[in-house]
C-alpha cells in the first residue's frame, strides 16, 4: 500500500514527517533496523532516491543512525524521541490554536471546550 | 550474433515451409500412388480413357491441381521469404524488438538472405524431385543415363563450351541471380519503408522502377551485340548468329553475371544504408 | 563517466511536419525521469530517435557517447506503446531470445517477476489478454541490466492494479547506475516515483526540473504546474 502523500510539499519532506510519526507511535521501535532503502520505497511507491534523502535528513536530526555494515536504525536516544514528540506535537497545538482563532474563540473559551470535551469522553 | 540470427530466422519460417513442403511430399507420394494403381499397373487404362470422358476429365482436374500446388508452393516460398517475412519482421511492430537488438543491419539482411536462400533453394529441388517422382518409371531410368550422355554430347555445340564448363557456370549464374533477385527486393522494402506515407506503394514503385532499368540495360546490350534474350531480363542466354559460339557463351554469361553482381552489391548496399541510416519506423 | 544521454541540436522532421525542433537534452545515471507532454508533442519521437527506429533530420544523439548503433543497443533497454511479439511465441521463446541476444538480461529475474504474476512459461502469447502481454513485455525489458530504460506510455490504458505493478517494478529494479525514463501523459499516477521531469511541447523542451525543486519553488504538484503550462 503506497503511503498517503499531499501534493503541495516535496515527497521527501513529507516521508520524513511520516517515518517520525511512525517513530513516535511506536510503530518503529527504539534501536530497531530499518528496512533498506529500496523496501521502503517500494512500499512508500516513491523513488529510491526520495527515500534515500528523507533518510539523510533523518539522520541528521539524529533519529536515524547509520552503522557502515549493517544498515540503518532507529535511535536509542529516549531524549531524543521525547525532543521529537514535543516538537512534533507543539506543531499540532499551534495549528489547533491557529484554527480556533480563526474561529474567532478567545483562549478562555479554548480552555472551556477543551475541558467540556474531556469531561464527555471521560463519561 | 549472425548465428543465433539465422537460428531464429529459421524458427519462425519454418513454421510455414515445413508444413507447407511437407504438403508438396505428400501430394506427390498420393499423385505416385494413383498414377502406379491407374496408369502404370494397368494395361486397360488407355481403353478406359478412351470410352469413359469422366475418366479423363478427373485426370485432367488432378493433373490441373497438381501444377496449382505446384506452382503455390513455389510461389508462396518466394513471396512469403523475399517479401512478407522481410517486411513483417524488420518493418512493422516486429521491427521494434528487431531493430532494437545489439545487432547490426548488415547481420538482419545476411540472416534473412541466408534462410531465404537456402528455403528457396530446397524448394526448387523439392518442386523438381516431385515431378520427377511422379513420373518416373523404369523405362524412363532406363533411359537416364542416355539421356544426360546425349546433352553432355550436345552442349558444346548449342552453347561453344564443354558441358562440364556450362552447366556448372549456368547453375552458378543461376545461383547469382536468386540472390541479387531477393536482395533487390529487400532493397526496395528498404526504400519504400524510409517514406512517410505510402511505404508498400513506394516499394512496389522502387521495384518497378529497378525492373524497368534492368530492362533497359539488357535492351541496350542486346541491340548492341545482335543477341535476342531468353533468359529472364538478367540471367542473359543470348544466341547471335554472327558470333561464334564459344564467345557468344562468355560474352553473355559474363555479362548477365556482371549485371547479377552489380545488382546484388547494389541491393545489399542500399538495404544496409537505407535500414541504418534513414530508418523510419511508424 | 561519460554521460548517459546527450542531445545536441536534435530536430526530427516528417515531411513538413516538425516533430522536435532543436532540442538539447542531456541526462546523467541513477535518475527516473519523466517525459511528459501532451499526445503529439515528440514524445515518442524521442524516444525512437534514441533507439535508434528513426533517423534524426539534424543534430545528434550520444549514448554512453556512442550514436544509436549496435554498441548503444546493448545498453539501451525499450519498452513501446506497441506489443511486438509474434503470438505463436510461448513466453519461454521469448526468454529464449532475449537471453541469445541481450548480454546483460537476467533470465531468473525475468522467472521470478512471471511466477509473481502466476503466468505459465508455456503459455503462448497469443492466448493472453492485452494486459498480460503487457505485463510480459515490461518483465523482459526490466530483467536486463542496462543503463538506459526507455518506457514509452507503460501506464496508458491500464487499470490500477497493473499500473501499481509496473511502478513498483520500476521502484524495485532501479539501480544508480541507470536512468529511467518513462514517457506519459498521466502525471498524477507516477510523479511520487520521478526524479526529475522534462515538460515537452509541439517538439520544444518546456522545462527540465526536478519533482523536489518544482514543489519547493512552485509549492505545487508537478500535475498541477502541468496543467498551468499546457491549459488548453
Amino acid at each position: 500500500m503506497a503511503w498517503i502523500l499531499d501534493d503541495t510539499r516535496p515527497i521527501y519532506l513529507q516521508i520524513e514527517d511520516l517515518i517520525k510519526t511512525n517513530i513516535i507511535a511506536g510503530v518503529y521501535q527504539p534501536g530497531q533496523k530499518l528496512p533498506s532503502v529500496r523496501d521502503l520505497a517500494a512500499e512508500a511507491s516513491v523513488n529510491p532516491n526520495t527515500m534515500q534523502k528523507a533518510l539523510t535528513e533523518l539522520e541528521r536530526s539524529g533519529l536515524v543512525y547509520t552503522q557502515r555494515t549493517s544498515g540503518r536504525f532507529i535511535t536509542e536516544d529516549i531524549s531524543k524521541m521525547t525532543e521529537l514528540k514535543e516538537q512534533l506535537a507543539r506543531e499540532q497545538i499551534q495549528l489547533f490554536l491557529k484554527n480556533m482563532e480563526q474561529l474567532g474563540l478567545s483562549r478562555d473559551d479554548i480552555r472551556r471546550l477543551l475541558e467540556k470535551e474531556w469531561r464527555e469522553e471521560e463519561s | 550474433m549472425l548465428g543465433k540470427l539465422i537460428k531464429n530466422e529459421f524458427k519462425a519460417v519454418n513454421r510455414l515451409m515445413l508444413p507447407l513442403h511437407l504438403g508438396l511430399i505428400v501430394i506427390t507420394i498420393i499423385g505416385r500412388f494413383y498414377i502406379q494403381f491407374t496408369v502404370f499397373n494397368d494395361p486397360t487404362w488407355y481403353l478406359i480413357a478412351q470410352q469413359n470422358v469422366w475418366y479423363n476429365i478427373i485426370n485432367a482436374l488432378l493433373i490441373f491441381f497438381y501444377v496449382i500446388a505446384l506452382i503455390a508452393a513455389a510461389l508462396i516460398t518466394w513471396i512469403y521469404l523475399s517479401i512478407l517475412r522481410f517486411r513483417k519482421n524488420l518493418f512493422t511492430d516486429e521491427g521494434y524488438l528487431m531493430h532494437t537488438l545489439p545487432v547490426s543491419a548488415s547481420a538482419h539482411i545476411w540472416s534473412k538472405l541466408i534462410v531465404s536462400f537456402i528455403w528457396q533453394t530446397i524448394d526448387v529441388i523439392l518442386v523438381i524431385l516431385s515431378v520427377f517422382a511422379l513420373f518416373v518409371n523404369m523405362d524412363i531410368l532406363r533411359a537416364l543415363p542416355q539421356g544426360f550422355a546425349e546433352i553432355f554430347r550436345s552442349f558444346p555445340d548449342a552453347f561453344g563450351v564443354p558441358a562440364g564448363v556450362g552447366i556448372p557456370l549456368y547453375l552458378l549464374l543461376f545461383t547469382i541471380n536468386s540472390i541479387s533477385g531477393i536482395l533487390i527486393v529487400y532493397m526496395c522494402i528498404a526504400i519504400g519503408h524510409s517514406f512517410n506515407t505510402h511505404k508498400i506503394l513506394a516499394s512496389v514503385g522502387v521495384y518497378v522502377g529497378m525492373i524497368l532499368v534492368n530492362n533497359l540495360i539488357s535492351m541496350i546490350f542486346s541491340a548492341v551485340t545482335g543477341m535476342i534474350s531468353y533468359g529472364s531480363s538478367s540471367v542473359f542466354i543470348g544466341t547471335a548468329n554472327n558470333v561464334p559460339n564459344a564467345a557468344n557463351f562468355w560474352l553473355s554469361w559474363s555479362f548477365a553475371m556482371l549485371l547479377c553482381l552489380v545488382t546484388a552489391a547494389a541491393g545489399y548496399l542500399l538495404s544496409n544504408y537505407f535500414m541504418t541510416k534513414r530508418l523510419n519506423l511508424e | 563517466m561519460e554521460q548517459l544521454l546527450n542531445c545536441q541540436n536534435l530536430t526530427k522532421r516528417y515531411g513538413y511536419k516538425t516533430a522536435l525542433d532543436n532540442i538539447d537534452l542531456s541526462l546523467e545515471r541513477g535518475r527516473i525521469i519523466g517525459l511528459l507532454g501532451p499526445n503529439g508533442s515528440g514524445k515518442t519521437t524521442l524516444i525512437k530517435l534514441i533507439n535508434g527506429l528513426l533517423a534524426p533530420s539534424s543534430g545528434s544523439i550520444a549514448i554512453n557517447g556512442f550514436a544509436p548503433g549496435p554498441e548503444t543497443k546493448k545498453i539501451v533497454s525499450y519498452l513501446p506503446e506497441r506489443t511486438y511479439f509474434n503470438s505463436w511465441m510461448k513466453v519461454t521463446d521469448i526468454l529464449n531470445f532475449f537471453c541469445d541476444f541481450y548480454e546483460d538480461f537476467d533470465r531468473n529475474r525475468a522467472a521470478d517477476m512471471l511466477r509473481r504474476l502466476g503466468i505459465d512459461e508455456n503459455e503462448r502469447l497469443g492466448a493472453m489478454s492485452k494486459g498480460t502481454k503487457e505485463k510480459v513485455q515490461l518483465i523482459m525489458v526490466m530483467s536486463r541490466d542496462a543503463q538506459l530504460y526507455c518506457l514509452d506510455e507503460p501506464i496508458g490504458g491500464v487499470d490500477p492494479a497493473a499500473r501499481d505493478y509496473i511502478l513498483q517494478t520500476i521502484i524495485t529494479n532501479y539501480n544508480e547506475h541507470a536512468s529511467v525514463l518513462i514517457s506519459t501523459h498521466l502525471i498524477a499516477d507516477i510523479e511520487n516515483v520521478l526524479d526529475d521531469v522534462i515538460f515537452i511541447q509541439n517538439g520544444h523542451i518546456r522545462l527540465h526540473a526536478s519533482v523536489d525543486e518544482i514543489r519547493e519553488q512552485e509549492g505545487k504538484s508537478v500535475d498541477a504546474l502541468f496543467r498551468e503550462v499546457f491549459r488548453c
